[in-house]
């Protein structure tokens, strides 16, 4: 596991890393004494596995940087408040508290709850690939009595028009008799995503967003409010 | 007799790693002045705001100290700043000339 600490205080990060250090389920751990430099460090390193993070920092708290981050990273929240309010277990990737000064037995506890967390939404997702498919680059409709071939990563946008979908790819467009909520299940999460009660929309093919609509090749793509959240989070913004 | 500051639990943090619990103890000499340098500050501003917060900062070293007592005032101390009250403030202001007396009485780690 690959780690990063988050805290103001320059003698809780230096405990944090010496336990991190003779941890062997640590391989790497960087230490941020602001969530601003951790945020800029995780928007460009995704490999990592676990944040401890103080919640009292002045400025921008924990709770604040837990919000911004779209990592999905488990977190291991930090604090020298005894009787802290389980506020932190509104938030899933949040998978124990350390009350400071932090021990070894409990640093390995909390590791290895992260690591058993980790475990089973790897095997969960695991399942989900074999069951529902969407882990096959390829998706067949029909069109016209003929089974057609569609490359998914191809696909830049999905269209509901009525009883039937409009996909469009870069080279042709299908239509074809089925719904937005049929063919989610049978796509890539990682590339596609709902910004729209009408369409879904290929991540990796955005080209720009202004206001309330996004630029997808030529097709302009309008975002509802309730979508955008989860739009901005899937973003790597800078 | 107030409560007195030891240094078992920098000791069982570091579990024998005698450069290590150097380390540690380098950092509190150069982090707790500073610490108490903007808690001084905040007071004079009267910002109990950000007075609560150096409160809660300083208690990690606080308890570091193994101040049981002196954890239980801070922690009253932070909540009646956060209502704009700061009757505690000589109490406190004791518990830290008790830790820095307790960090100049033992010896410097070796540059």
């Amino acid at each position: 596991m690959n780690c990063i600490i988050v805290d103001d205080e320059e003698l809780a990060r230096a405990i944090i890393v010496q336990y991190a250090t003779n941890d062997s389920n640590i391989a790497d751990s960087k230490e941020f004494s602001s969530g601003i430099d951790a945020i800029k460090y995780l928007n460009t390193h995704p490999k990592v596995d676990l944040i401890f993070l103080d919640i009292h920092m002045p400025g921008f708290d924990g709770f604040d940087f837990i919000q911004t981050i779209s990592s999905k990273a488990k977190i291991i929240l930090t604090t020298s408040d005894k009787n802290f309010a389980i506020k932190a277990f509104e938030y899933d990737s949040i998978v124990d508290y350390l009350v400071k000064p932090i021990t070894v037995d409990r640093f390995q506890k909390a590791v290895q709850k992260a690591i058993l967390k980790k475990t089973s939404e790897i095997k969960e997702v695991n399942h989900s690939v074999v069951t529902d498919a969407s882990g096959i680059d390829d998706l067949f409709v029909n069109v016209d009595r003929k089974l057609i071939k569609i490359d998914i990563p191809s696909i830049q946008v999905i269209e509901a028009k009525g009883d039937y979908i409009l996909i469009k790819t870069e080279q042709k467009n299908y239509t074809v008799h089925s719904t937005l909520k049929k063919i989610e299940k049978r796509i890539h999460r990682d590339y596609f995503i709902k910004v729209h009660r009408s369409f879904i929309i290929n991540i990796k093919e955005i080209v720009d967003i202004k206001d309330n609509s996004l630029l997808i090749s030529k097709h302009v793509v309008p975002i509802s409010r309730s979508n955008r959240p989860e739009l901005m989070q899937r973003l790597n913004l800078l | 007799m107030p409560e007195q500051p030891t240094l078992r639990m920098i000791k069982d943090i570091a579990a024998g790693d005698m450069e290590f619990e150097k380390k540690l103890l380098a950092i509190i000499r150069k982090e707790l002045p500073l610490e108490i340098a903007l808690y001084n500050e905040n007071c004079l501003e009267k910002d109990y705001l950000k007075v609560a917060g150096n409160v809660h900062k300083l208690n990690h070293k606080i308890n570091i100290f193994g101040l049981k007592k002196g954890y239980e005032t801070a922690v009253l101390f932070e909540n009646a700043l956060r209502k704009g009250n700061c009757e505690l403030k000589f109490e406190f202001d004791e518990i830290l000339v008790t830790m820095t007396d307790f960090l100049n009485s033992i010896e410097a780690p070796e540059e």
